[in-house]
């Protein structure tokens, strides 16, 4: 996926001028920034749902958004949530399997008939993160998921993400604040400033799955310098 | 158990107590002023009641009366469904407000006397009341439409959900709980009109007439009778639309 000197301002505030980045198919490209930087607007610009001067390539036309928010329907179901975002692209006996699985995947299958309104923010967050892989994206897009969660629910999200994702991978784009989550997850680790300036670009040797508690306090380091 | 009671004794209460004080107040007007033509005693508004119970004429009109009600209620929530939806897309709801602030504007003695001319006595009153149910209902189901929440519909945009499922599962389900209880005071509102206009209109076999010709007469306990008929229809309708609502709303 390729961003091609992409621009964006709102009035006067100038988010991003002629900005260009390249993002690996099939890898993890964490966006590391702070607040207000111009993260969210990053993504809206890859899904479309902000205009733009510039241009995105894709490899493919279908996007799944992890938002900040849990963005649930609170008038369906765990289950139903997740078939709202299916029924257009899989057929009705396939539907089923498909949350299913998914379900079991984040231990949510218990739970598939309660509403948003009976959910813990950890088990919405894994709603939203089972509507995302249950959908057959190309790219996926993931806006600060973990932000809201104390440590150990954190550390078990951030598992159960990393399974997912190792037999299902997508180009995807990962926004951050904190540079923990970015080391836990992405292939690649990136640092954003205000009007689309990167300040670091590195890319992580050892894959996600097999980092454990790697020390990577060289990379590290170069990162905290630019922040 | 007992904690249950006690949580709804006040929703049956304070109801009583209202009506209570209500048909006290009657009962000292009508004893103080003593005119059965102007203040009828609550015996023998309650007898004429009776009378008008055991007759099928009372029926008929009742029939009537409610039917007329339901064709302009209904007509007028569909359509206001309808445009509110559409009016979602800003130009459209640029060319449909005025056209509704000018209906709504317009007094409704005018529209009733207008369309008296224009329509026959029986479909006059329906289409009187849903001149001025559609706009309520059209406010107020728009603006539960812009309500909608902008992240939700975001979110399905994005995944590409269609435009007939966003409909059923998004919107109308989001409208909803605003949108029945908008719903529930416009059904008063047309009982009401409906009346009127049949008053006017000298709509035949009506409650309106019913109303009209007991006053003709100065049967003052009769035409009291035919009001409380009224005020047990309207309160029924917005309970049936309460049930609705609970049975659709269930997610809360
Ligand atoms: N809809 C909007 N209208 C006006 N300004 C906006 C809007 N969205 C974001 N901004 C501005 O754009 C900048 C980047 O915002 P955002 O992408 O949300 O940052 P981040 O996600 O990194 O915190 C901020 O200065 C913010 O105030
Ligand atoms: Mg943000």
């Amino acid at each position: 996926m390729k961003l091609i000197s992409v621009s964006k301002s709102y009035g006067d505030n100038v988010v991003f001028d002629k900005f260009c980045l390249e993002a690996e198919e099939k890898k993890i490209l964490a966006v590391l920034g702070s607040s207000g930087c111009g993260k969210t607007t990053l993504l809206n610009i890859i899904s479309g749902l902000t205009d733009f001067q510039g241009a995105v390539e894709k490899s493919g036309n279908k996007i799944s958004y992890i938002f900040q928010n849990k963005r649930l329907l609170p008038n369906l179901t765990v289950y139903k949530n997740i078939e709202f975002v299916l029924k257009n692209v899989y057929s009705k006996e396939k539907i089923p399997c498909i949350i299913n699985e998914i379900l079991r995947k984040v231990e949510l299958y218990d739970s598939r008939n309660l509403y948003p309104s009976e959910l813990s923010g950890g088990m919405g967050q894994r709603v939203s993160l089972a509507r995302a892989f249950a959908y057959p994206s190309d790219i996926l897009l993931m806006d600060e998921p973990f932000k809201a969660l104390d440590i150990s629910l954190k550390k078990r999200i951030i598992e159960t993400f990393n399974s997912l994702y190792r037999t299902d991978r997508r180009t995807t784009v990962f926004v951050t604040h904190d540079i923990e989550e970015a080391f836990a997850v992405a292939d690649r680790i990136i640092v954003l400033q205000k009007g689309g300036n990167i300040l670091a670009d590195e890319t992580l040797s050892v894959p996600a799955e097999e980092r454990g508690y790697a020390d990577f306090s060289e990379t590290k380091k170069r990162i905290y310098d630019v922040l | 158990m007992k904690l249950k009671l006690k949580k709804i004794l006040p929703d049956i209460i304070y109801p009583f107590a209202a009506v209570g004080i209500i048909v006290a107040l009657w009962a000292i007007f009508a004893a103080a002023i003593d005119m059965e033509l102007i203040v009828p005693s609550i015996g023998s508004t309650f007898d004429k009641l009776g009378n008008l119970l055991t007759g099928a004429d009372f029926y008929r009109a009742l029939g009537n009366t409610l039917l007329r009600t339901a064709a302009s209620f209904l007509t007028g929530a569909l359509a206001a469904l309808l445009l509110s939806l559409v009016s979602l897309n800003d130009s459209v709801r640029k060319f449909l407000s005025p056209v509704i602030k000018i209906v709504r504007s317009v007094p409704t003695m005018s529209v009733i006397l207008l369309t008296v001319i224009w329509m026959k006595p029986a479909t006059s009153p329906i289409f009187v009341a849903f001149l001025i149910n559609f706009p309520i209902m059209y406010s107020g189901f728009y603006s539960a439409f812009s309500g909608v929440d902008k992240d939700l519909v975001a979110m399905s945009k994005v995944y590409g959900v269609k435009f007939k499922n966003r409909l059923f599962e998004l919107y109308l389900p989001a409208i909803a709980p605003a949108a029945f209880d908008c719903m529930q005071s416009s059904i008063g509102l047309t009982v009401k009109i409906v009346i009127s206009a049949e008053v006017i209109a000298q709509t035949r076999y009506s409650m309106g007439i019913a109303m009209q010709m007991a006053r003709g007469y100065l049967e003052t306990a009769e035409l009291l009778a035919w009001t409380l008929a009224a005020v047990v229809l309207s309160y029924i309708l917005e309970l049936l639309i309460f049930a609705i609502k609970k049975a659709f709303v269930r997610w809360k």
